[in-house]
């Protein structure tokens, strides 16, 4: 894949199944494309001419380029995808990496930038932009600080911390968003979710799939408090009867105790330009992490950045499964990259509604983070 | 399979017998609820490259399994699901548990989905949905009524009129676009 993405000096973007697949830290990588993702990969697909789709079918049909704008060309497995999510020129069924191979040659070799750059090489400037225009949004987002604790810093963290091997395992709701933006996955580290069904209740079991599949290695669950009172507390329980016969102990669960089913709470907004039903969409209030230490297990509270740290440290010092209780801000915004002014605005109503001002000031706050970084790149560039 | 993911119950007590003689050659992995045991089984799917496989008890417990087996069929995973019936001299009669299992798992089961009517057709139901569910990569299921599940197992000596011989083999094919 990266053979041929040099040669035709492209960028990448992936859906949220493809998130593991490429190393996110490649220059010219984009990171997870749609509304749960990153400035880069929507302003990659706003002004790219060519799109080479490879076994995906990712569901966010309006952050496809315009149609008209990129001749597609789409490898699938199944034949029955091809043209599927959005109109191509050419559909190609196939296993990805057999058909890449057998393209590869057909494309000429990039070639060695000199004084006059090569078109191709200008687009790949181009991207570069992009990704690091997104590096500097990310920044701003994970260093945000209101009075309550910045979920998007705790899942950022994470990424420094995480041993090698580590299974991911993660759950549906904001905690996927942030997941897709912020989490940097090192080499073999599987990370799964219920992507296409985004039902609630994914981290708990897929964690223990993983772990009994791979005991030697360790797991990180990635949840929210509602996914957690969903099933999530419940099979907490299956952790606690198994650990000891784990050769690796170690299981970190992440709550992010929000008290707000964040997601939906969100797209009320957003979609809807309904306040929030506040009465609806809460979640009770529950001892994540003493329940943790009831079981046994260990159970760390904490709710300032500068705990953020130790507790993962600490988590994957372990010598048994750790609940890291993080009691996070449900006012941070979900906002979908580069998203019409229209759409911020009728969530604006709806948060002036609820009377909702940490909210409304974090939204603007991160909507003039982007716009300090306008979407680079012309549609249908050199 | 080394591993299936469930949830006990009387409806399919004899396999869970059945699986405590095949100890430890298969562990039966109980989650607290059957939705969790499918999420499991397709959690298994996804970490492992191999088919998931899950288990449930008639009535509650096989509807207790669809959210799981959604999840595999949206996400296009591989898993089995095994799941108990009441006996079969029941069927139909409103019986306790009694719950219409094709109709309830014809959509996410749709590739294959078999009642087992008799001991002689455990051996080709079972291979069919395993080849089926890693051929499609989908989920299938196999419903085994109570009555069934208490036969004596049947060994097949050679082909013969109205017995079909099936085997566990699983390949992959080559798969490469036409050239232009």
């Amino acid at each position: 894949m990266l053979d041929v993405v040099d040669r035709l000096g492209a960028g990448i973007a992936t859906s949220l199944l493809g998130k593991p697949i490429l190393d996110e830290s490649l220059p010219f990588h984009c990171g997870v494309m749609g509304h749960l993702g990153t400035t880069a990969a929507a302003d990659l697909l706003a002004a790219c001419d060519t799109l080479l789709i490879i076994g995906s079918s990712d569901p966010w049909t309006e952050f496809y380029p315009p149609v008209g704008q990129a001749r597609t060309v789409q490898i699938d497995l199944a034949a029955r995808n091809l043209g599927a999510k959005y109109p191509v020129e050419v559909g190609l069924a196939g296993d990805t990496a057999e058909t890449l191979r057998a393209l590869a040659p057909m494309f000429t070799a990039a070639p060695v930038p000199g004084p006059a750059p090569a078109p191709g090489r200008e687009w790949r400037s181009q991207v570069e932009g992009m990704v690091a225009s997104w590096h500097d949004v990310l920044d701003s987002r994970v260093h945000t600080t209101a009075e309550l604790l910045n979920p998007q810093l705790v899942v950022h963290e994470l990424s420094a911390h995480l041993p090698a091997g580590t299974q991911v395992a993660v759950d549906v709701g904001s905690v996927t968003y942030w997941y897709a933006r912020f989490l940097r996955l090192g080499p073999d580290m599987p990370a799964h979710l219920s992507s296409t069904l985004a039902s609630m209740g994914s981290a708990m079991p897929y964690g223990l799939a993983a772990k009994l599949y791979r005991p030697d290695r360790p797991v990180v669950a990635l949840a929210g408090d509602g996914s957690m009172q969903m099933n999530g507390l419940s099979e907490l329980i299956t952790v606690a009867a198994r650990w000891r016969q784990w050769a690796d102990p170690r299981f970190v669960v992440l709550v992010l105790h929000n008290g707000d089913l964040a997601e939906v709470s969100w797209e009320q907004r957003e979609v809807e330009g309904d306040p929030r039903s506040a009465r609806s969409l809460a979640v009770p209030t529950f001892p994540y992490a003493g329940y943790a230490e009831l079981l046994g297990l260990r159970g760390l509270r904490i709710g300032a950045a500068r705990e953020v740290g130790p507790a993962w440290r600490a988590a994957f010092a372990s010598d048994r499964p750790c609940l890291v209780e993080a009691v996070v801000d449900p006012d941070v915004p979900l906002l979908p990259p580069r998203q019409a002014e229209d759409d911020v605005t009728q969530t604006i109503r709806a948060l002036r509604l609820e009377g909702n001002v940490t909210a409304a000031v974090q939204l603007r706050q991160q909507r003039r983070q982007e716009a300090h970084h306008p979407a680079a790149g012309r549609p249908g560039g050199p | 399979m080394r591993r299936i993911f469930g949830l006990a119950g009387d409806g399919i007590d004899p396999i869970v017998a059945a699986l405590r003689r095949a100890e430890p050659e298969i562990e039966l992995v109980t989650a607290r609820h059957e939705e969790m045991a499918a999420f499991m089984a397709t959690g298994h799917a996804k970490y492992t490259g191999e088919v998931g496989v899950c288990l449930a008890t008639q009535g509650p417990g096989a509807i207790h399994l669809l959210t799981g087996l959604y999840d595999a069929k949206l996400d296009r995973r591989p898993v089995v699901a095994i799941i108990g019936q009441i006996v079969s001299t029941a069927l139909g009669g409103g019986y306790q548990q009694e719950v219409d299992l094709h109709t309830l798992f014809k959509d996410v089961c749709g590739q294959y989905l078999q009642e087992v009517t008799g001991p002689e057709q455990v051996h080709l139901v079972v291979d069919n949905a395993v080849r089926t569910a890693i051929a499609t990569s989908s989920p299938t299921c196999v419903i085994v009524p109570h009555d069934i599940q208490r036969a004596p197992a049947h060994e097949h000596d050679g082909p013969a009129h109205g017995i079909v011989r099936t085997s566990a083999v699983v390949t992959r094919p080559r798969v490469v676009p036409a050239a232009a």
